[in-house]
């Protein structure tokens, strides 16, 4: 299964706009990676993604990564060092049992959508942008070649 | 007058040399491939013995002659060559296309005389290949009175080990080939188990959760 048969292009609109709004009332950035596999280590490859992304390096050290794996039926929430000080991993855990719930359902769209929101309300309460303006050119959707 | 008589009689000896030569030539050599005075090859045997030493000349570009006389008495009866005056003189009358890469094999049968003569070019290694083959093959025959047999199958053999001897280099060859291959997939697996070591040895930092759907 791709991106494109993943997401319907409403869906994936959404979302785009969804994480644009988050983004602009925070300081923290939010990715979807789609990755062909994650491996025997789930977390140890987002965490590789994380770096490779360069989202490591932001200054309050509060990006997000959701790393969906569809081939292995596998979603991660990977977030940075200064979001795991504000947020309790139970938190991280019920985000990411509601999106598998609507992922078993096929509802792809709407579970990632909830996800992100949950996530984004954090972000804007812990990291606000005090300019409160979207950052342009920010690319959201990544697929693995 | 002494002076002319001296020049008569060179101009006479080289006109007859020269003759001796010429006829020797004629006589003696027929064929490339067989020459056989002492009648011990059938037609068929000529044929094909003739067949397998223009095969391998084409293949090996090395061009093997045989020479059969009874004697080197019956042949050699104007000139008093010794035997390797004789065999040496044979080889410079045939007509090889070059004499560097081109053996000659003779046999003197009343005589018992049995050696060949070499091109400058032919390797040690293929001399001492015909001096075997003479000793396992040909000689056994020639005892048993064999003769066109020991020939058959002394040809055959020199054949067969060439052709071994080229199976046996390209086996050498895939055998270092195994060998580079085998080294190529351990260094690989080494470079893999190496980089998966590195991979480990990354910064710990952020926090994940994960699960199926």
């Amino acid at each position: 299964m791709k991106l494109k048969e993943f997401l319907k292009p409403d869906e994936k609109e959404l979302i785009t706009n969804s994480i644009k709004n988050i983004q602009s009332r925070t300081t923290g950035k939010i990715i979807v990676y789609f990755s062909k596999k994650s491996g025997k280590d789930p977390v140890f490859k987002a965490r590789e993604v994380f770096e490779t992304f360069n989202l490591k390096n932001s200054k309050d050290r509060n990006n997000v990564l959701f790393m969906i794996s569809v081939f292995d039926r596998k979603i991660v929430i990977f977030v940075d060092d200064g979001i795991a000080q504000k947020v309790d991993i139970n938190f991280l855990e019920n985000i990411k049992n509601a999106i598998i719930e609507k992922f078993k359902n096929k509802e792809f769209g709407i579970g990632l959508i909830g996800g992100i929101n949950l996530i984004g309300e954090k972000l804007i309460e812990n990291f606000p942008d005090e300019k409160n303006q979207e950052k342009p050119g920010d690319v959201i959707f990544y697929e693995e070649n | 007058m002494r002076k002319i008589n001296i020049i008569k009689i060179t101009v006479t000896v080289a006109f007859y040399f020269f003759l001796f030569l010429f006829n020797f030539a004629q006589v003696l050599i027929e064929d490339k491939y067989i020459n056989d005075y002492a009648k011990i090859l059938t037609e068929t045997d000529k044929k094909t013995i003739r067949d397998l030493l223009f095969k391998f000349e084409n293949k090996k570009n090395i061009e093997i002659s045989i020479f059969i006389i009874n004697s080197i008495n019956e042949q050699n009866t104007e000139n008093n060559l010794n035997y390797d005056e004789f065999i040496k003189k044979i080889f410079d009358l045939l007509k090889y296309k070059n004499k560097n890469k081109a053996v000659l094999l003779f046999v003197a049968l009343k005589d018992k005389r049995l050696q060949f003569e070499c091109g400058a070019d032919i390797d040690e290694g293929f001399q001492n290949l015909i001096h075997s083959i003479i000793e396992n093959k040909i000689i056994p025959n020639f005892k048993e009175e064999e003769y066109s047999r020991g020939i058959y199958d002394g040809v055959r053999e020199i054949i067969k080990k060439t052709e071994t001897k080229k199976t046996f280099f390209k086996l050498k060859y895939l055998l270092w080939f195994l060998i580079f291959l085998l080294i190529f997939i351990v260094v690989t697996i080494l470079i893999k188990k190496a980089g998966k070591k590195t991979k480990k040895t990354l910064e710990q930092f952020g926090v994940g959760v994960y699960g199926n759907w």
